[in-house]
C-alpha cells in the first residue's frame, strides 16, 4: 500500500510520462480508486475522504436510488490513451442482492460470466482502447508485446484458463503453463527500467467495503493477475465509520486533474464494448457528457431516451412511458468530461434523474448508438439471457473459443479443463467453467455451470445456474432459471422448478414450483 | 388382477370349478385369457355373464343352478378389485368347525378410514357377525369386511327371499329407473345388514395383505404388497442382479419377454410387463410398465403406470405423487379416492394411458392422459383428454 501511494504521490496521472516505481514490476501509476458509491452514477454520498493517505480513496455510504444503505464500492482506472490518459469508474455497485444466491460467496464483479469474471470483461476492453485496435467480445485481440514503433505496450489476449501463456498460445487453449514461458511474460515488463516513454502498465486498485480485504485479496489476485494486463492489484478495507461527504470532494479533484473525460461504466452490463469508439465520438462533439444507448423491444420497462438521429443530441429523458416515445434506452455507460462534476450534489441523488435531465435542457448530453447484443446481466433470469446473446457474438467474432463435436449442440462454451461424458446433449447455449464434471447421458441447455461443478449422468438442466462445486445427482431436472449456490448438494431423480438454493444446502425434495431454499 | 385370486383359490385342496361372473361383455382377450388359466391351473373356468347389472349379490342369485352344480360343500365369493393374500384354507377350516351360511373375511382399519368399507361388529368370542354397516357415516367398528366371502348351499336361501321381496317392492314403484331393476340384490346392505345377529353371518379375520382396488392410483399400492409377498411365496418371480444385467433394488417383476438395457436402474416395486423396451439409463421406480411400452434413454419413471404401447422420450420424466397409506400404522388404509379436492386435482399416481407417446426432455408431473394421445409439451397436475 504505501508502494502504492508512494507511486502515485510522485508520477502526475495526466502524462504517459516515463513510470519509475520501486518494487520488481514497472508501472505507471494510472488508476486508482476508489471504493465508493455506487457514488457519482447513481447517486450517493461519499463520505469518507482519506486524506491522510494521499489516496484517491472514497468509500461511500453509497445510497443507491431507492434510498437504502448500500455498501458499494466502484473502482476506477486510468487508461493511457494516444489523446491523454483517460480514467474509468466501474461502479461495481454494493452487495449484489440481485443476483442472490451466487453473491453469497462471492462479490459480484467476480462471479463468472462465461468463464471469466464479469469484471473483468469491461476491464479488458478497457485495456484494450489504448492499443487503438477494435476489441472483441470478452476483450482484446492482440497480445501484450511492446510496439516497437510507438513504444508502449499492448495489451494481451484473453486467455481461457489462466495457466496458458498468451504468447504462445493465443487462443488460450494450451493447457498448462510451459514453464519457458515465465520469459514472455516477464517480458511484459521489460524495457521499462530506465528512461523513456515506454510501458505503462495498468495498476488497478480495488477497495471493497462490503467484504474483508483479507478474504478478497488472493482471490482477485488470482482471477485477474492470469489474465496478464499487466494490471496491479492492491487490496484494501474499510472498517472505520463512514464519515463525512469528503470524497465526493475527493474524486472531483481526481478526475479533474487533467481536462481529459473519463468513463463511467456499470459493470453489470455486457455488450460489445465500443470503448474507443465511445471515446472518439465524445471528443468529436465536444460537449460535456455522451451516453451510450441501446434498442430495446419493450422501452417502457426502462428509462427512454429521446435524441436527435443525426447527431445524437439528447432532448430529453422520460422514465418508464406510457405511449411509445422512442426505442432507445440508456445502456448504463458514460463518457463525462470533468465539467460535470460540478453539477454533482452532495446528496444522495440519482445521476440519470437530476444530473442528465439537466445537462440535456442545455443540449450537453449526446447519445452515441450501441450496435450489437446489450445485456443487464444482474439477476439470473437476465444472466442467462445475456450468455446467450454473449455466445452468439463469440460465434461470429471467434468462432474457435467454442467447443463443438459429439453431443455438442450449438453455441457452447467449455473450459479446457471440464470433462463431458458420453451420450450427453450440451447445448445450445451453455458454459461449462474450469474443473467441471458432466457424467454419462447429461442432457444441459441454456445453462451456465460454474467452477468445479459435479453433474451426475442422465439428469436434464434447462435455463439454470449450477453454482461453484455443486453437486448435481442423477436423474435430477432443473429447469425455469433454477439458481444453485456454491456447495449446493441436490440428490438423486429430483424435479426442480424455479429453485433458488442457498449456499451448503442439500436438497432432499423436489420442488415443483418456484421458490427459495434456505 | 384376477389371476391373483384364481391362482389362491386353485391352491385350495377339493377346488372344483372357478365361475367369473359380471356385466362386462366377454371379449377375445378374456376367452384367451380364461384358456390360458385353465390349462395353467387345471380347473375348469367360465365367465358367466349377467343380462343387466344385478349388483354384488345378484349375480349369485341369478345362475345359483350353475354354482350349485355338483353339489359343493360351500362355495368362496370373491370381489375382483381387491388385493389380498387370500387365506381360503383358513377360512375353509374356520367354516368346517362350524357350518353357517355366511363366512366374511374380515380385517382392521382405524378408526377414521374404516367409514370406508363395510363395517363389522363381531362376538370376540364367537366370531358372529352382530351388526353390520357399509360405509357408516359415524364410527361403528375398525373390523372392516375384505369382498371375500364363503357361503354355504343355505346361504342361497336368504338370498331368495331378499329377491323376491325386491322383486315385490319394484312392482310398487312407478319409475323402474329409479329403484335398482329386477333381480337386483345388494349383498351388503340387503343380506348382512338385515341378517346380522341372527346366527347366520360369521368373520373370519386375517392379519394378512389387504387392499381394494378401486383406483389406478391403488394399484401400484396392491402392486407393492402383491411383490412383497413374492419374497415369501414366490421368490423365483423377483428379478435378481446379474452381471450385464440391469441394477435391482427391492421387490422388481420383470417379464421374460421384456427388454432392459444394463444401465438401467429398476425398483423398488416396480413391474415390468410383456414385451416392454427399457432404454440405456432409465429410472424405474414404484411404477408399473404394461405390456409392449417402450422406455427411451435417460427417462425417469416415478409413481406412474405406463399404459400398453405408449413411448415414453429421451430424458422425459414422468412422475407422480403416492397416495400410500401410512406405512408405520399396520391398520392403515387407502384413503377415499376422490380425484379432486376444492376444485384442484388431488397429486396422484400419474397415468398413461395406452399408446400415449410422450416426447422427450418434457415433464408430465401428477396428471392422467387419456389413450392415444400425443402430447407436445410438459404438463403438471392435469387431466389431459
Amino acid at each position: 500500500m504505501r508502494q502504492l501511494i508512494g507511486a502515485l504521490q510522485d508520477t502526475s496521472l495526466a502524462a504517459p510520462g516515463p513510470a519509475r516505481v520501486p518494487g520488481p514490476r514497472p508501472s505507471a501509476p494510472r488508476l486508482l480508486l476508489v471504493c465508493g458509491g455506487p457514488a457519482l452514477a447513481s447517486g450517493g454520498e461519499w463520505t469518507r475522504w482519506n486524506q491522510s493517505r494521499s489516496v484517491w480513496l472514497a468509500e461511500g455510504a453509497g445510497r443507491g436510488t431507492a434510498g437504502r444503505a448500500a455498501p458499494p464500492w466502484l473502482l476506477g482506472l486510468s487508461l493511457p490513451s494516444p489523446a491523454g490518459a483517460m480514467k474509468a469508474l466501474i461502479l461495481v455497485g454494493g452487495y449484489g442482492t440481485r443476483l442472490r444466491p451466487l453473491t453469497l460467496s462471492t462479490p459480484k464483479p467476480l462471479v463468472d460470466f462465461c468463464n471469466k469474471p464479469i469484471l473483468l470483461h469491461q476491464v479488458e476492453a478497457l485495456a484494450a482502447v489504448r492499443s487503438g485496435d477494435r476489441v472483441g467480445p470478452g476483450g482484446t485481440k492482440d497480445g501484450w508485446r511492446r510496439d516497437r514503433r510507438r513504444g508502449w505496450w499492448e495489451p494481451v489476449p484473453p486467455l481461457l484458463s489462466p495457466p496458458a501463456c498468451p504468447l504462445c498460445c493465443p487462443t488460450g487453449r494450451c493447457g498448462p503453463r510451459d514453464p519457458s514461458c515465465e520469459l514472455h511474460v516477464a517480458g511484459v515488463g521489460e524495457g521499462n527500467e530506465g528512461a523513456g516513454a515506454e510501458g505503462e502498465a495498468l495498476t488497478l486498485a480495488l477497495f471493497f467495503s462490503a467484504w474483508p480485504a483479507s478474504h478478497l485479496e488472493g482471490e482477485v489476485d488470482q482471477v485477474i493477475s492470469p489474465f496478464q494486463l499487466g494490471i496491479r492489484i492492491s487490496m484494501s478495507h474499510e472498517e472505520e465509520p463512514l464519515g463525512t461527504a469528503g470524497p465526493l470532494a475527493l474524486a472531483r479533484d481526481l478526475l479533474s486533474e487533467t481536462a481529459d473525460p473519463f468513463f463511467v461504466l456499470n459493470s453489470d452490463v455486457i455488450c460489445d464494448f465500443p470503448f474507443q469508439a465511445m471515446a472518439q465520438f465524445h471528443r468529436h462533439h465536444g460537449q460535456e457528457g455522451s451516453i451510450l444507448v441501446t434498442k430495446v423491444e419493450e422501452p417502457s420497462k426502462y428509462g427512454v431516451v429521446v435524441c436527435e438521429a443525426e447527431t445524437g443530441r439528447i432532448h430529453r429523458f422520460v422514465e418508464k412511458p406510457q405511449v411509445f416515445v422512442s426505442n432507445k434506452i440508456n445502456a448504463g455507460m458514460y463518457v463525462l468530461s470533468p465539467a460535470v462534476l460540478q453539477r454533482i450534489q452532495l446528496q444522495p441523488t440519482s445521476i440519470e434523474k437530476e444530473v442528465f435531465p439537466v445537462m440535456a435542457k442545455e443540449g450537453q448530453l449526446y447519445a452515441m448508438e450501441l450496435q450489437g447484443f446489450w445485456m443487464d446481466i444482474g439477476q439470473p433470469k437476465d444472466f442467462l439471457t445475456g450468455m446467450c446473446l454473449f455466445l452468439q457474438s463469440l460465434r461470429q467474432k471467434q468462432p474457435e473459443r467454442l467447443c463443438s463435436g459429439p453431443g455438442i449442440v450449438g453455441n457452447v462454451l467449455v473450459d479446457p479443463s471440464a470433462r463431458i461424458g458420453q451420450n450427453c446433449s450440451i447445448g445450445p447455449n451453455v458454459s461449462l467453467g474450469p474443473g467441471v464434471v458432466v457424467e454419462d447421458g447429461v442432457c444441459i441447455r441454456r445453462c451456465t455451470v460454474l467452477r468445479d461443478a459435479h453433474i451426475r449422468s442422465h439428469s436434464w438442466l434447462e435455463s439454470c445456474i449450477v453454482g461453484w462445486r455443486c453437486r448435481v445427482g442423477q436423474w435430477v431436472r432443473m429447469e425455469n432459471v433454477t439458481v444453485l449456490g456454491e456447495d449446493v448438494i441436490v440428490n438423486d431423480e429430483l424435479y426442480l422448478n424455479g429453485a433458488s438454493v442457498l449456499p451448503h444446502k442439500s436438497i432432499g425434495e423436489s420442488v415443483p414450483e418456484p421458490r427459495i431454499i434456505m | 388382477m384376477i389371476q391373483h385370486h384364481i391362482e389362491a383359490c386353485a391352491q385350495v385342496p377339493g377346488m372344483q370349478e372357478i365361475l367369473l361372473i359380471g356385466f362386462y361383455q366377454p371379449d377375445e382377450a378374456l376367452t384367451q385369457f380364461l384358456e390360458a388359466a385353465q390349462q395353467e391351473f387345471h380347473l375348469p373356468i367360465r365367465y358367466l355373464q349377467e343380462f343387466a347389472p344385478l349388483g354384488t349379490g345378484g349375480g349369485l342369485y341369478h345362475f345359483r343352478d350353475q354354482i350349485l352344480a355338483g353339489g359343493p360343500e360351500a362355495f368362496f365369493v370373491l370381489n375382483a378389485d381387491v388385493c389380498s393374500d387370500f387365506p381360503l384354507n383358513a377360512m375353509l377350516d374356520a367354516h368346517r368347525r362350524q357350518r353357517h351360511p355366511f363366512l366374511l373375511l374380515g380385517t382392521t382399519a382405524n378408526r377414521t378410514q374404516s367409514l370406508n368399507y363395510g363395517c363389522i361388529v363381531e362376538n370376540p368370542q364367537t366370531h358372529e357377525v352382530l351388526h353390520y354397516v357399509e360405509k357408516p357415516s359415524t364410527f361403528i367398528s375398525d373390523i372392516i369386511n375384505c369382498g371375500i366371502y364363503l357361503f354355504s348351499p343355505e346361504a342361497l336361501k336368504p338370498l331368495r327371499d331378499v329377491f323376491q321381496r325386491n322383486q315385490q317392492d319394484g312392482q310398487l314403484e312407478d319409475s323402474p329407473g329409479s329403484w335398482p331393476g329386477a333381480g337386483t340384490i345388494r349383498l351388503e346392505q340387503d343380506v348382512f345388514s338385515a341378517l346380522a345377529g341372527q346366527g347366520q353371518i360369521y368373520v373370519h379375520l386375517t392379519e394378512g395383505i389387504w387392499s381394494q382396488i378401486k383406483s389406478a392410483g391403488s394399484a401400484l399400492y396392491a402392486s407393492r404388497l402383491y411383490l412383497g409377498r413374492y419374497q415369501i411365496t414366490h421368490p423365483e418371480r423377483l428379478a435378481k442382479h446379474s452381471p450385464g444385467g440391469p441394477r435391482i433394488r427391492g421387490n422388481v417383476y420383470i417379464h421374460p419377454t421384456a427388454k432392459v438395457a444394463p444401465s438401467a436402474v429398476l425398483g423398488p416395486n416396480v413391474s415390468i410387463g410383456k414385451g416392454v423396451t427399457v432404454g440405456e439409463g432409465v429410472r424405474l421406480r414404484e411404477s408399473i410398465v404394461l405390456h409392449g411400452a417402450t422406455l427411451q434413454e435417460h427417462t425417469c419413471v416415478l409413481h406412474s403406470i405406463v399404459g400398453w404401447g405408449s413411448t415414453v422420450g429421451r430424458w422425459a420424466r414422468v412422475e407422480g405423487t403416492p397416495n400410500d397409506p401410512n406405512p408405520n400404522d399396520p391398520r392403515a388404509r387407502m384413503d377415499s379416492e376422490s380425484l379432486f379436492k376444492d376444485g384442484k386435482l388431488l397429486p396422484a399416481i400419474t397415468i398413461l394411458g395406452c399408446r400415449v407417446r410422450i416426447p422427450a426432455e418434457v415433464l408430465i408431473l401428477n396428471s392422467i392422459v387419456l389413450p392415444h394421445k400425443e402430447l407436445s409439451r410438459s404438463f403438471t397436475n392435469q387431466i389431459i383428454l
